[in-house]
């Protein structure tokens, strides 16, 4: 039984002989034919059959472009809640007038009325919110019922009402 | 492409089958080294087209019995990270199919450890090999798929034999303590069974 050591091994391998280098050469085009086939392949499913080169010269897909925007970021949301006024009269003593939520009441007539008028001659361009208009999803039987009657409650004109009282 | 190759490995015969070796005369050192065994190196393709059965995908490449042999097909043949995954390497004694289900493998097992990550494999020019004085290895294989699994098929179970091939092997592959060397014998890994032995 022959046995070598690893240093007669090692030495061996300067004397490297190939048999059958036509064997071996197939055997090597072969491989990288399948390698290509997988690379397609791979190169197919990531970008659906559709790429474009960037500027650096890489191959992309353009799957990023179909990414829909985040309708709000990551950081903190901002606090808008107004802050109490404080006032202070001449003798020292401080008022905190808590913020005013709205023009509802009675004690506030006169700003609404001043809103009216400024706001009388603003043109205000309403956009649809289009963002669900191309949706392929399945129309829902119930949406479709156009002539519903809905009841709406409007603030303003309840406050304004003397009947109600 | 697969056709030609399979042409061209039938015709296979080693050239020079009357070479001066080593054996025959040691004084001439570039006379060549002979192996105990004829060995074969098998590839098996990953499936391209769905009409390929198993029998068109693992082929022969090629059969040698010299040391020099050995490295001249070592230094032609695609290295590991140029396979295509799911593409595997088996080196088997000539006669013996690289599957279970052989004869000379059936009543054998496998050592086996995967490598998750390729980058986890130490360099592969280590200065170790593996003796086989009880003549009990048939072959040894190796993986491409996320990561490698390299196996060492041996033709039987053994236990006190295993434990020298598991513990050389585990060397060769430069494993940590707490990475661990699997045996399992072919129809307890064909049953998804735990491993017999772990070095």
């Amino acid at each position: 039984m022959a046995k070598y050591t690893e240093e007669q091994l090692f030495e061996a391998r300067e004397h490297a002989y190939t048999p059958k280098p036509d064997v071996l050469d197939a055997f090597s085009k072969l491989v990288e034919s399948v390698r290509e086939h997988v690379a397609n392949e791979r190169r197919v499913k990531i970008t659906n059959g559709d790429s474009y080169i960037d500027e650096h010269g890489h191959e992309r897909s353009y799957n990023h472009f179909n990414r829909r925007r985040l309708s709000r970021g990551s950081g903190p949301k901002p606090n808008l809640r107004k802050k109490s006024e404080t006032t202070v009269d001449e003798d020292g003593w401080e008022t905190t007038v808590k913020p005013r939520k709205s023009f509802g009441g009675e004690d506030h007539e006169n700003d609404r009325a001043n809103f009216r008028e400024l706001s009388k001659d603003t043109t205000v361009r309403v956009r649809p919110n289009n963002k669900n208009l191309g949706s392929s999803k399945a129309v829902d039987p119930r949406d479709a019922i156009a002539d519903k009657h809905t009841n709406t409650f409007n603030a303003f004109e309840a406050l304004g009402d003397d009947d109600d009282e | 492409m697969s056709e030609d190759l399979t042409k061209k490995t039938e015709e296979l015969t080693l050239e020079n089958q009357n070479a001066t070796t080593v054996l025959l005369n040691k004084e001439d050192f570039t006379a060549k080294h002979p192996l105990n065994s004829k060995w074969t190196l098998w590839y098996t393709k990953p499936q391209v087209n769905k009409s390929e059965t198993w029998s068109d995908l693992l082929k022969p490449v090629i059969t040698f019995d010299t040391v020099e042999e050995f490295w001249g097909i070592y230094n032609s043949i695609p290295v590991a990270n140029q396979l295509p995954i799911k593409s595997d390497y088996h080196l088997f004694k000539e006669g013996i199919k690289p599957e279970w289900e052989d004869e000379k493998n059936a009543k054998g097992g496998r050592w086996q450890y995967s490598f998750v990550n390729k980058r986890d494999v130490k360099p592969r020019d280590q200065r170790l090999t593996i003796e086989d004085d009880e003549n009990e290895v048939n072959g040894i294989v190796l993986n491409i798929r996320r990561g490698y699994r390299v196996a060492i098929w041996t033709k039987d179970c053994d236990s006190a034999k295993l434990k020298t091939i598991g513990e050389r092997f585990k060397k060769v592959l430069k494993l940590a303590d707490d990475q661990k060397l699997e045996f399992m014998s072919h129809d307890t890994f064909n049953a998804k069974g735990e491993p017999q032995l772990t070095v």
